[in-house]
């Protein structure tokens, strides 16, 4: 586990970033958590945030790191590419995790479904682990630090368009790959927390059959894709 | 290609490897080369040569053409210091050399004991807990060749390893090198400095424009082009003679080389040769500004041998 390790050590020892982390999500949310805004709309700019979070905060250390030549440094070692994708996901979902903790709670506290508090902390988990899967993905497929928030955005946009955060699904495909959609249980748990209507323990399984199945593709073709984070230094 | 290195079994056979970068451009066109168990490999060439491309390649996955044997086909075999070392800034010399060998392969007690002795040989010991990204770029590159040295991989890749290290570093990086050597380990090094390859290696490449021109002991190079010392005479700014105008040269010098501010002469003996040489250039109306006498070394040979400057422009 040295790289959960080493993404903790670093995590813990960027201390005003860290902080800043926990402050920004406090910052943004609260005001909405606590505003009168109609529940879609809340679960709308809180999906948009989380995912952002864990897309954005994956994908840009992901591109910094290869253009440092540190991934390039990592991955000659002879550490296994899997495990370091694997390692580096669960490493990144629960920082964030926790950076978010505290944002999280004022959302259930002013919701008052604290019922749905269990949840919405899966549905949390399971899409920053999705989010975090993303970044060394889409770091792969660019060229820059622009490059890779562009793209980060664009992608995490669909994805939650597609799972129903701006537009209910209506009844034909958009359902179908809504219920598909690994956003998806976010969504609904949010909705649950924000509106106290029980969430459809059915929205889970194909969501997360998605995630599962992302997580071992990635994984098995990590030492492929993996080549094209070690650019530019690497022939 | 020279069997420099005597019966040493081959590590790493090359053979007309060729690679060209992303963008199209040739890096390397049919290098071949042997990396021989063992010894000390010394790539000397100047800028753009392709020696760092080759280094990567030895520590990559491989390219068609190059072979390694089973003592270095696993990348915890090697180990490649390249030449920009990367590291988390964030964190200590100490933890970035910690972190490094237990990816590596190394437990967790065994990477921290061995970067701590190593980061001590490498005199890092004061700095070893301070954040990496306050290093100046010579403690850089002590960190990367201790990390490097503290792999133990038996084929150590280590690019522009001088580059930056005071005399002091120099001289810790020699050692280091020189019980790896006596390990029976083997490194292939990449360097400008042609006195520290003769000193220090088994065997000196000499690479222009992605090909290996020649490969041989630094005796044996030395050999080909003749023992005579070098002669350097340098002329004030507009005042070189016309060599055509000369006549001919006194009968010590064996060889000369002019370009527009400098002559290189060959001369047997030079303390019986230099006054009638330099008779010989000031008959033209030279100004001389400078004369360096030395004993001819790798940069004498790679210039004959290859027609080249070590020190030239890249491509």
């Amino acid at each position: 586990m040295t790289i959960w390790r080493l993404a903790w050590r670093t995590a813990l020892r960027r201390r005003r970033l860290f902080l800043w982390n926990v402050a920004v999500p406090l910052l943004l949310l609260t005001p909405v958590a606590l505003s009168a805004a109609a529940a879609p709309h809340r679960v709308a700019v809180f999906g948009v945030f989380i995912v952002f979070f864990g897309a954005f905060g994956s994908a840009i250390p992901a591109v910094r790191d290869a253009r440092d030549g540190w991934l390039d440094e990592i991955l000659r070692t002879g550490y296994s590419a899997p495990r370091w994708f694997l390692e580096r996901t669960l490493a990144g979902t629960t920082i964030d995790a926790l950076q978010l903790a505290p944002a999280a709670l004022v959302l259930l506290w002013s919701a008052g479904g604290a019922g749905a508090g269990p949840v919405v902390l899966l549905s949390v988990l399971a899409t920053l682990w999705f989010a975090n899967l993303l970044g060394p993905l889409v770091a792969a497929a660019v060229r820059s630090l622009a490059e890779a928030a562009l793209a980060s955005a664009a992608l995490s946009l669909l994805l939650l368009h597609l799972a129903g955060f701006f537009r209910t699904p209506v009844p034909g495909w958009t359902s179908l790959v809504a219920e598909w959609n690994p956003y998806t249980p976010l969504r609904a748990a949010l909705t649950a927390g924000t509106s106290g209507m029980p969430m459809e323990a059915s929205v889970w399984l194909p969501s997360l059959l998605v995630a599962a199945g992302a997580t071992f593709g990635a994984a098995v073709f990590a030492s492929d894709w993996s080549r094209r984070l070690r650019w530019p230094r690497t022939p | 290609m020279s069997p420099g290195a005597g019966a040493k079994p081959l590590l790493v056979t090359a053979e007309a490897v060729a690679y060209r970068y992303p963008d199209g451009s040739p890096a390397l066109k049919d290098l071949s080369l042997e990396v021989r168990e063992g010894e000390c490999l010394a790539l000397l060439g100047p800028n753009g040569s392709g020696k760092s491309t080759f280094l990567r390649l030895l520590g990559g996955d491989g390219v068609p053409g190059m072979r390694r044997t089973a003592g270095v086909d696993d990348a915890r075999k090697r180990w490649l210091a390249t030449d920009r070392p990367a590291l988390r800034t964030w964190l200590s010399g100490r933890e970035n050399a910690a972190i490094l060998l237990e990816l590596h392969g190394a437990g967790s007690g065994e990477a921290r004991a061995t970067a701590n002795a190593w980061l001590a040989r490498f005199g890092l010991e004061a700095d070893a807990d301070r954040p990496a990204g306050t290093y100046s770029s010579g403690m850089r590159r002590r960190l990367a060749l201790a990390t490097a040295f503290g792999t133990a991989a038996p084929l150590l890749l280590l690019d522009e390893p001088l580059a930056g290290l005071d005399p002091g570093g120099r001289e810790a990086f020699a050692e280091a090198l020189a019980d790896h050597r006596a390990a029976r380990k083997t490194s292939v090094l990449s360097a400008h400095d042609p006195a520290f390859a003769a000193a220090h290696c088994d065997r000196v490449a000499f690479i222009v424009d992605g090909r290996c021109a020649v490969a041989d002991t630094p005796a044996r190079l030395l050999e080909r082009v003749g023992a005579r010392p070098r002669v350097e005479i340098r002329f004030a700014a507009g005042k070189s003679p016309d060599p055509d105008t000369l006549g001919p040269a006194p009968p010590a010098v064996r060889a000369s080389a002019w370009d527009e501010s400098a002559v290189i002469l060959r001369v047997e003996d030079p303390s019986r040769a230099l006054p009638e040489t330099l008779a010989w250039v000031l008959r033209g109306g030279a100004s001389v500004a400078s004369v360096d006498v030395r004993e001819p070394d790798l940069a004498d040979a790679f210039a004959t041998l290859t027609g080249r400057r070590l020190e030239g422009r890249a491509r």
